[in-house]
């Protein structure tokens, strides 16, 4: 793998860039690997790095039926946090925002981690309280969380609505100083190179069009680009997850909507931390390109269309401006949408499914892409081990017939 | 922080707010209002109606109790005068509540009553439906026609908010 | 390039109306109907901004959205808007424009130095590098590069954008000439058309190409096309910009005006034509970005309809034959044209210069073009306009998920029949030529020959492709400085989709959204990668067609209009008693009465109200009637607690579950007659028990044997109480029945409705009185004056919250967080004795749901005087810390003079009398663990 540093780039301009290596492999697909990936998003590409990695497994393969990184990983908000509620939830997103902190060495990739804080933000006492509640449920944890007064939250927002006629007013809320922002497509390629790097066959545009078995345990998928043998089977493949555990017979408690995210012309510095409001239920951050990068709540209604609607873009976007009205003299310049995989307790599900071998990585929904080192991680954890990590065990299926849920809505008292 | 100073009061009955080219005006509220729920064609005979049930953006009588679809089995019925109905469970089928203040009625008038109602989501004034009611900015409410413009009912908690909506007053 | 102003053309601007505006402090003088890039081009203004990475000198490119150089920051008094495009902003007097992402201006940027480090700023170079420190430490300064204008951190543009529904049989978006086309034969048969256009006349191209139509001048027929339009019965929207097609034939319309705020529009159109024409390509050579570089077409746009003459020694390139109608008019308005067409067939042009099988590979000149080099020849000039074809407007086509085909005749992705309703004509679908559009548009909706031209349909334009061999930098996207050799790059690092092209090098990305870039990128993709341009594919066309403002779409939604809260019928009343108020569950209520420090004045009220008597203003809570033989049923499927066994006159208490067995809501039900409920939900979750209470009745119970009713809202209740009560409401002159505690009956007062339920929620003796809206303020008044005769206070949320908490009564959503399921509050009854259906009920039964350690309601008790904070959690005295439950409610109470809190607490029952850590912020104290009810646990207080 080329090194990447200010060094080599300078040299490789002498030679006007016309040596560098392709950033992965385009592999073609072997006839038997020790273990596939189905799904070539930041999920999928980060289990195949630390399945070689952390576990010296490296005959291994991801396929994706389109281009790496083109799915949520490619269009999401780029928001990366721990502030969670339950103990099973920070485990896993701190393990998470851990590993991004390391990132950009590790992978000798930058993918611009961005630690610049977040504030969720309350309105009313009550809002208050509860997001005490879960400040100190951070700290129980040990993860950096802490109430925010409203005065230190418009040092950190200062176009913060604070005029007479503002329908929610900042009272503070809750802040965590590690999370932040990174560049999304910059993971998924970053994880890509370096387990492409190791050996790891990255292979695009090649769709799983069956899983097949025997004797109840995994053996191999017929794709469009042919048939491969292998005996443990991970699936990463958010939204159509569902179709291909279907495949096996199995049944996941997952409905499928859309996102929609939305990005301003840029300008110059204008917001330097993430925030969140609990009265809008917008968010909002500045890219490093000086773009708004903008969200909110879903579109209703379950689709695959990757589309989104004019109500939920008013919705949000007057939600925005009702936080910050100075941003009413800038102009809308992209808008997309994602397919998001939701799951009734808004917790992923991370584990063994249908046949032996077989595990999935999914139902992430609107939060995926903070989650995908440890996703990653704890998929590599299974697939290599057949068992679970102590911090994937708590999201297993099973836990809906044990009515274990992990609710962080509900947790948070928020949308009950 | 003192949410009044962002709040205005609501129409009062008979102070018309003008502006431009439409009159936002509350009517008073006169007789007696009933939900009444159950088949919807024998309503007229069941409670003496002196008209029928109308639907939506149809003109109501100038004279006359009558009725308002609300839904598949519903309907709010309007006695001008003062009139009883023993709420709760009628044998022949029929569920009765008196609605009180639920609805309050604002008439939009003017040659921009047709703008009012776009802002508030009726695309189509030539649309019809079985049902009067909508979603109106946001609310639900019932949408029928007086003889002098449309006709609002609106819910009565949310007459302030109507009020600021159609005011325009930002 | 030394532009100037023509004497006498220019069809949009009004000489009689002189204007000035001021650019980066030079004063600018034009006309009413200038654009800002007409009058500064009028001007002779050269710089107009500098690129993004490179800092580049550029100047105007194109004449519409897809310009990418001319951005501006625009101030007109004290309104002011970044990042406006100068090519769409009219110019208006005392104007104050500013360049951007320059310092101090275009003209004399500092960075440009930047263009010299160019080799070691290649695309994605950021990926590469910057990884010594953490990213955080580079940001500061990379954002301050970034970014192009500003924000005004002190302007708020006022939320005054109405959003407009509407519906249309036919609409055409586009008003050119084959909108026009269309237009005209849709209204003769009698359609009624919707004709909008994103400019302030008709005639799109017409008004720059000019042209005959059926013999006269082509004006006669717009107008025509106009008169027949509104006489069927149509609308013509212009300033109008369709954005976004969406989901069931939902179109976005941006309509700008002049006298007054924008709308924005949301139509539903039966049928749709897109007329939407096309872009010009550039060409690609050395240094093509320098000022003074045109699209040709603009550069006709601008002297016809502004009458501002680009340059006086132009070269035109191009290799097609639409470019020769610039040449001549550019001539005829006094240049010294040469044209260079690098076909060599290409046509004769009478009186200019010509260079067939000419190709442009370079300009030449520091910050404005000073020559051209065409087959290694230097032509001095001052401007360079090229063409390199056109590419099909087809994104409101694909939005709608129409699909591409790529037409190698026309050398252009032009929409695939069948993949959309939409319907493309004219050069939108590949049909170029003022024939072809007339031709295309009167074919969907007139019969015979439509309107005739004498216009000659141009020749198939020659495939123009980006040449990698060419030495020197050719840009592909202007603004965001990617170029040719970045394509190259892109590919030889494997990022070869187009979706990965454009991530990678940020080509599209920028403000004219890849109007200009996008076909290059792909082409040049195609060929380096050794695939056509239909293997190689296209990025997803998505709403915004063109930059919106935010305002447009936001809308008046703001404010008291966003999330309104429901209003109190009494409110005026309690303003002028001193209320002050606060959103609880969303209606706007109560939260003190009177002058002072909040806490301070819930303290009194709540002391007086069990001193004395207290009265407060209950109207919110859920009035929803059901009513029927099956009303019975109904409440005991979906009530955790059985009501069908309610005597009528009396109230119960009860839980709705949802399907998790969770406490989704509590309340009293009231039973008035063997067939009427009323289910007096939560405030804050009316609509929500309504909606699980119709969804049973539909499905399970039967729908005609019971149906609900909300009169929530038409209805007041006060809810007198405190040791004086009874006092009190005799003192108003109300003749109170005798009721038993949870009894209720309705009778009249003074000849009007009155319904009394004596329920409690303070623990004290306590009565709702519930009256129509229309005799509240009398209820009111007369109240208030025996209130006040007997020493009591109007009491608001705040005192009412304390004193509910006194008695260990929850506030769902603050109490329950969502997991809490009924016995956990410590109602085991029906769990353990009903064995009928009812809504939850398998969840209790879970492993989880009869855990041992699940978290119980409790109360808390401290030494001292210091509350503590809500929200503070609780956790083991010794052993690893880790979070048992957590403190839900805390204040201080008054009635026991000292601080009462309520928790959820693991296994909290059994722990009763022992003693817990709390944690908040970091440090603990101990609490002892007590019964949730603290004051008066023995209820004696209900019947005193």
């Amino acid at each position: 793998m080329q090194h990447y540093s200010a060094f080599s780039l300078a040299r490789h301009a002498l030679s006007h860039h016309k040596n560098w290596q392709s950033a992965w492999r385009k592999a073609d697909p072997k006839p038997r690997y020790d273990a596939v990936i189905i799904g070539g998003g930041g999920h999928g590409l980060s289990t195949a790095y630390y399945l070689a990695k952390n576990h010296g497994m490296k005959r291994v393969a991801v396929l994706e039926r389109g281009w790496i990184g083109g799915g949520n990983t490619g269009r999401n908000t780029t928001a990366v946090r721990s502030n969670y509620f339950y103990p099973e939830s920070v485990a896993l997103y701190d393990l998470s925002l851990r590993l991004y902190e390391g990132l950009s060495k590790e992978l000798n990739y930058n993918i611009m981690l961005s630690q610049r804080g977040m504030l969720i933000a309350a309105h009313t006492p009550i809002q208050m309280e509860i997001c005490n509640r879960i400040a100190n449920a951070m700290q129980l944890n040990g993860v950096d969380g802490r109430l925010m007064t409203a005065a230190e939250a418009e040092e950190k927002a200062p176009l913060v609505n604070k005029s007479k006629g503002a329908r929610y007013k900042c009272m503070g809320g809750i802040w965590q100083d590690r999370a932040g922002t990174a560049r999304h497509d910059a993971v998924a390629w970053g994880y890509a190179r370096a387990a492409s790097a190791m050996g790891i066959d990255i292979i695009e545009n090649c769709e799983v069009t069956e899983v097949f078995t025997s004797s109840g345990a995994v053996a191999g998928v017929e794709t469009t680009r042919g048939k491969i043998q292998t005996e443990r089977l991970g699936v990463a493949a958010a939204g159509a997850t569902p179709g291909l555990v279907q495949m096996v017979g199995g049944d996941l408690p997952i409905h499928n909507y859309d996102l929609q995210a939305f990005v301003s012309e840029p300008v110059k510095p204008c917001l330097d931390t993430v925030l969140l409001y609990l009265g809008t239920g917008t968010y909002v951050s500045q890219s490093d390109k000086g773009e708004l990068v903008i969200g909110g709540g879903l579109d209703r209604v379950p689709t695959h269309g990757q589309k989104g609607n004019l109500p939920t873009q008013e919705t949000v976007i007057s939600g925005l401006l009702e936080m910050f009205p100075a941003f009413a003299q800038l102009k809308l310049l992209r808008q997309w949408a994602g397919v998001v995989d939701v799951v009734p307790d808004s917790s992923p599900v991370i584990g063994p499914v249908g046949p032996e071998g077989m595990f999935v990585n999914c139902g992430w929904g609107t939060g995926g892409f903070k989650a995908i080192p440890a996703g990653g991680y704890l998929l590599a954890h299974l697939l290599a081990t057949g068992e679970h990590h102590d911090i994937s065990r708590p999201f297993d299926l099973n836990r809906f017939a044990q009515g274990r849920l992990i609710d962080e809505a509900a947790g948070s008292g928020i949308a009950h | 922080m003192d949410e009044r100073d962002w709040t205005d009061r609501p129409l009062a009955p008979e102070t018309p707010i003008v502006l431009g080219d439409l009159t936002v005006t509350m009517l008073p509220q006169a007789g007696s209002t009933y939900l009444v729920s159950g088949k919807m064609d024998e309503v007229v005979g069941a409670f003496g109606l002196d008209n029928g049930i109308i639907c939506l953006l149809e003109t109501q009588p100038n004279a006359g109790s009558f009725g308002i679809r609300t839904g598949r089995n519903s309907a709010l019925i309007i006695y001008p005068d003062a009139h009883e109905l023993v709420p709760g469970w009628h044998p022949a089928g029929f569920a009765v509540s008196a609605a009180f203040e639920t609805y309050e009625t604002i008439l939009l008038s003017g040659p921009g009553s047709a703008m009012a109602l776009a802002q508030g989501g009726v695309a189509d004034i030539n649309a019809t439906s079985k049902s009067a009611m909508l979603r109106f900015a946001g609310v639900s409410v019932l949408l029928t026609q007086g003889e002098n413009g449309y006709l609002l009912w609106v819910p009565k908690a949310q007459l302030t908010y109507m009020t600021s909506f159609l005011s325009g007053r930002n | 390039m030394s532009g100037s102003r023509h004497a006498e053309l220019g069809r949009f601007i009004d000489r009689s109306q002189p204007r000035s505006f001021t650019f980066d402090g030079q004063r600018i003088a034009g006309f009413a109907g200038d654009t800002l890039a007409s009058a500064l081009l009028a001007n002779g203004v050269h710089i107009l901004g500098r690129s993004f990475k490179y800092h580049r000198p550029r100047g105007l490119w194109g004449m519409g959205a897809d310009e990418p150089n001319a951005i501006f920051d625009v101030r007109l008094g004290q309104e002011h808007r970044p990042n406006q495009r100068a090519t769409t902003t009219l110019l208006e007097d005392a104007m104050v424009v500013t360049s951007v992402n320059a310092n101090p201006n275009a003209a004399k940027d500092r960075f440009r130095l930047m263009d010299r480090l160019h080799r070691f700023l290649p695309a994605g170079f950021y990926y590469k590098t910057f990884m010594a420190l953490d990213w955080i430490r580079y940001e500061p300064m990379i954002r301050r590069m970034a970014g192009l204008g500003r924000v005004d951190p002190g302007y708020a543009p006022p939320a005054d954008v109405p959003h407009l529904v509407a519906v249309c049989d036919l609409l055409i978006v586009g008003a050119g000439p084959s909108g026009l086309a269309a237009a005209h034969a849709a209204a003769q048969s009698g359609r009624a058309v919707w004709l909008v256009d994103d400019a302030a006349q008709l005639g799109g191209s017409l008004h720059r190409r000019g042209g005959q139509i059926d013999g006269a001048d082509w004006t006669a027929f717009a107008d025509a096309t106009r008169y027949a339009v509104l006489n069927a019965g149509g609308r013509i929207l212009c300033n109008t910009t369709v954005w976004g097609a969406f989901d069931h034939n939902v179109f976005s319309a941006w309509v700008r005006r002049l006298d007054g705020p924008d709308q924005h529009m949301r139509i539903r159109a039966a049928e749709v034509v897109v007329a939407t024409g096309a872009i010009e390509r550039p060409l690609w050579f050395a240094n093509n970005d320098l000022p003074g570089v045109m699209s040709c077409e603009a550069a006709l746009e601008f002297l016809q309809c502004y009458g501002a003459l680009p340059g006086q020694r132009i070269l035109i390139a191009t290799a097609n034959d639409a470019s020769y109608t610039v040449a001549s008019a550019l001539a005829k308005a006094g240049a010294e044209v040469t044209l260079v067409d690098q076909r060599h067939d290409a046509p004769d042009a009478d009186d200019i210069t010509q260079i067939k099988s000419g190709i442009l590979t370079a300009a030449k000149g520091k910050t404005h073009v000073q020559s051209a080099v065409v087959n290694g020849q230097d032509i001095p000039c001052d401007a360079i306009f090229c063409s390199g074809g056109y590419t099909p407007t087809v994104h409101l086509w694909c939005q709608s998920g129409g699909k591409l085909d790529w037409d190698a005749d026309q050398d252009a992705l032009v929409p695939r029949p069948g993949t959309s309703s939409l319907k493309p004509i004219g050069a939108a679908a590949g049909q170029f030529g003022l024939k072809a559009a007339l031709a295309t548009g009167h074919a969907l909706f007139g019969n015979g020959n439509g309107p005739e031209t004498d216009a000659v349909t141009p020749r198939a334009q020659a495939p123009v492709r980006p040449d990698p061999n060419l030495p020197g930098r050719q840009w592909i996207d202007m603004q965001n400085d990617v170029t040719l050799k970045d394509v190259g790059l892109a590919a030889r690092e494997g990022f070869t989709s187009v979706e990965h092209l454009k991530r990678y090098t940020t080509l599209g990305m920028a403000t004219d959204q890849g109007r200009t870039s996008n076909f290059a990128g792909l082409a040049a993709m195609a060929a380096v990668t050794g695939r056509t341009i239909p293997e190689t594919g296209t990025t997803t066309y998505r709403p915004p067609f063109e930059p919106v403002p935010l305002s447009v779409i936001a809308g008046r939604r703001r404010g008291d209009l966003f999330n309104p809260l429901k209003r109190l019928s009494l409110e005026a009343a309690h303003c002028d008693m001193g209320a002050r108020f606060r959103e609880y569950g969303g209606w706007l209520r109560p939260a003190v009465y009177g002058v002072g420090a909040e806490a301070d004045l819930a303290q009194k009220e709540a002391k007086i109200a069990r001193d004395i008597a207290g009265i407060f203003d209950a109207s919110p809570l859920g009035k929803l009637e059901v009513i029927g033989t099956g009303a019975g049923k109904l409440l005991d499927f979906t009530g955790y607690m059985r009501m069908s066994t309610l005597k009528p006159g009396r109230a119960r208490y009860g839980f709705m579950l949802a399907e998790s067995g969770i406490v989704y809501d509590d309340g009293v039900v009231l039973r008035l007659d063997e067939n009427r409920f009323i289910v007096s939900a939560s405030s804050s979750h009316v609509d929500g028990v309504r909606a699980r209470l119709e969804d049973a009745r539909q499905d399970r119970i039967g729908h005609r044997h019971v149906y609900i009713h909300d009169v929530t809202q038409g209805l007041v209740t006060l809810t007198v109480t405190g040791p004086k009560t009874l006092d009190v409401i005799a003192g108003a002159g109300i003749d109170l029945p005798d009721l038993p505690h949870m009894g209720v009956v309705e009778t009249p007062l003074d000849g009007h409705f009155l319904r009394v339920a004596r329920i409690s929620f303070t623990g004290d003796r306590s009565y709702e009185l519930t009256v129509p809206g229309r005799n509240a303020e009398g209820l009111r008044a007369r109240l208030d004056a025996s209130l006040k005769n007997a020493g009591g206070k109007w009491i608001g949320l705040e005192a009412v919250m304390i004193l509910r908490a006194e008695k260990g009564f929850i506030l769902i959503g603050k109490d329950t967080d969502g997991n809490t399921m009924p016995h956990d509050l410590g109602w085991v009854g029906p769990m353990n004795k009903r064995d009928d259906e009812y809504l939850g009920k398998r969840a209790l039964f879970t492993p989880e749901g009869q855990s041992e350690t699940r978290r119980q309601w409790v109360g808390l008790r401290v030494t001292g005087d210091a509350v503590p904070e809500t929200g503070s959690h609780l956790i083991p005295t010794d052993g690893p810390r880790r979070s048992l439950g957590f403190i839900t409610s805390s204040y201080f109470s008054p009635n026991l003079g000292r601080p009462i809190a309520l928790a959820l607490l693991e296994n909290g029952r059994a722990l009763v009398g022992t003693t817990v850590g709390c944690f908040n912020d970091g440090s603990v104290r101990n609490v002892e663990v007590v019964d949730a009810c603290a004051f008066d646990p023995d209820w004696s207080r209900l019947n005193g």
